[in-house]
């Protein structure tokens, strides 16, 4: 597990420290030093499972208001995947610690390294592709799209409730 | 909040940020997180293919000693990321050894054990159900349920021995055993002398006698001893079942009466139960090791009844128990008991009482008060009161002090008894 703490660490040191980058190079530097600030609570508080979802979503909305304000969206992905990642490993290593028995531990953390690797990688491939492909739509196939998007999500989400 | 909620609501806030800014570098930051989401819903598991066999390796033990719980788990279909597994112990259970939570991965058809070992005072103790959560690799989407593996595990009173118990009851059992049964035969004490019979052993002639009537040989008899039927009534009835911080008197009354029964049976006597309170919960009279286990276990589940017919003795159903057979009855008694004990004496039944003393066993557990010794002295009093009325109808009574032997107290009792004369069953 200790392999764990040490990518959680570094993932948060980058899910903060990326944006933050890319916030001084725009010279937002209130933004850079609120991502510092969020840098610190989340890895001082990281022991507690109930503020970890909360320093994940106040990384997300953080990078949000660094993409309105025009912040580069490389750094913004890069951060949005790290942060992920060490949500994703934070919430891990809290079920490991919630039991007292492990078996196979190594394969577990190993699989799922493995997996969260490959999801990362992914994703942030995926969003790399996107950024350069360049799409104009009418308002009325956008707003159609935005729909299907909205009604979809929602079902998703109703869907993960029950 | 779950961690699927909280993900589904801030790729929901992106995608409405990225309408209302018309922009795509939200769409963008989206990404990573879909696809985290899909990756999660394509490995989510739809069922819970696992089997759990419960397995006890000993399912009655004694007070103190300790048993293995073994869980099984068995994957009858595909490969499991991770299972998670949590026993549901009952309360009053105490691991001594072991975990009752499990992680691992199980592949098709692979299986896992969970194991502990566990204490417990004495109880019944149901195991229902164990949780079985299975998630995908990433723990983003659960299911979870609550699997029967059903098992019951009794934890009987431990049985001190106590010295053998000189009860006296009029009536004995053609079997040979301690009590002297009032009847000539072979025996080893001096029960008197008759005229010879053609037939009687040279041996058993009383010389003594034949020296002063030379012209009538006389013979010596000897009392035969024999074993007994003994009833054994614990009151269980809640007005009696003190309790104070989370010590009951009635746990004295149980372990009292395991002590009895182990005692009485290993001298060779037919033993019943009765428990008395919370219904009519009976065991038949027996002999020897299996009564012994029949009695421990009925004493394992002796719990408080809060029965309004059998909230006096006014119910008591002797008839349960062979006319003239000796009755122990363990409370600590209420006011109006003696009654009942009466009608039983006045039954034929030789009738002892042992008596777990409820004012010591409170007032050990009292803060000191300005007042309490005065009230300790007057709840004596009205207990020596009973008890003394018992006393004078030939009942012995062994007043017991929880804290002291209860040996000590039921021989005191026993000798107090023959000294005063009225012995149990004497006629």
């Amino acid at each position: 597990m200790k392999i764990t703490r040490q990518i959680f660490g570094g993932a948060a040191v980058l899910a903060v420290g990326a944006p933050a980058i890319g916030a001084a190079l725009q010279g937002v530097w209130i933004l850079a030093l609120g991502f510092g600030v969020l840098g610190l609570f989340w890895i001082g508080f990281s022991l507690r499972y109930r503020l970890m979802g909360l320093a994940f979503a106040l990384c997300i909305a953080g990078i949000a208001f660094a993409a309105v304000l025009d912040v580069g969206i490389g750094w913004l992905l890069v951060g949005i995947m790290a942060a992920l990642a060490a949500w994703d490993l934070e919430a891990f290593g809290a079920r490991m610690a919630g039991v007292a028995r492990i078996e196979h531990e190594h394969a577990l953390v190993r699989d799922h390294l493995r997996q969260l690797g490959l999801v990362c990688g992914a994703g942030l491939l995926l969003a790399t592709l996107a950024s350069l492909v360049r799409i104009r739509l009418s308002f009325g196939v956008a707003l159609v799209l935005a729909s299907i998007a909205v009604l979809g999500l929602g079902y998703v989400l109703r869907g993960i409730g029950e | 909040m779950s961690r699927a909620l909280l993900l589904g609501l801030l790729v929901f806030a992106l995608l409405l940020l990225g309408l209302a800014f018309l922009d795509g570098r939200f769409f963008l930051l989206l990404m990573p997180l879909l696809v985290y989401v899909g990756a999660a819903l394509l490995q989510m598991p739809d069922t819970i293919p696992v089997h759990v066999y419960r397995n006890l390796q000993s399912l009655a033990l004694q007070e103190g000693n300790s048993t293995v719980m073994y869980l099984d788990l068995i994957n009858e279909g595909a490969a499991i990321s991770v299972l998670e597994v949590r026993d549901q112990v009952p309360g009053g259970l105490h691991i001594v050894e072991g975990f009752t939570g499990l992680v691992t991965a199980l592949p098709s058809g692979g299986s896992a054990q969970l194991a502990y070992a566990l204490k417990a005072a004495r109880g019944a103790y149901e195991f229902q159900s164990v949780a079985v959560t299975v998630s995908e690799t990433l723990g983003l989407f659960q299911r979870t349920a609550w699997l029967p593996a059903h098992a019951r595990l009794i934890v009987m009173p431990r049985a001190r021995r106590l010295r053998p118990l000189p009860i006296r009851p009029r009536r004995t059992l053609g079997f040979a055993g301690p009590i002297p049964s009032r009847q000539s035969g072979v025996g080893v004490d001096f029960y008197g002398v008759r005229e010879y019979q053609p037939g009687d052993p040279l041996r058993r002639v009383n010389w003594h006698v034949m020296a002063r009537r030379p012209d009538r040989p006389h013979t010596t008899e000897f009392e035969q001893e024999r074993i007994a039927d003994v009833g054994l009534i614990l009151d269980v009835r809640r007005q009696i079942a003190l309790e104070i911080r989370g010590v009951s008197l009635l746990e004295h009354g149980v372990h009292a009466t395991a002590a009895l029964a182990e005692s009485l049976l290993h001298d060779g006597h037919r033993v019943g139960l009765l428990l008395y309170g919370r219904g009519i919960e009976w065991v038949f009279p027996g002999y020897g090791r299996l009564q012994r286990e029949r009695i421990l276990r009925a004493l394992a589940s002796a719990g408080p009844g809060d029965s309004q017919v059998f909230a006096s003795l006014d119910f008591f159903p002797a008839r349960l128990f062979p006319p003239r057979s000796q009755m122990i009855f363990i409370s600590p008694l209420l006011g109006e008991d003696h009654q009942m004990l009466f009608r039983l004496q006045a039954q034929g039944y030789a009738v002892f009482v042992v008596s777990p003393d409820p004012v010591s066993f409170e007032v050990a557990y009292l803060s000191s008060d300005p007042l309490l010794p005065v009230a300790t002295r007057m709840a004596q009093l009205e207990r020596r009161l009973l008890l003394q009325q018992l006393r004078q109808k030939g009942i012995a009574v062994a007043d017991w002090p929880v804290h002291q032997s209860l040996d000590d107290s039921i021989h005191a009792a026993m000798t107090s008894a023959w000294r005063a004369r009225s012995l149990i069953g004497s006629r």
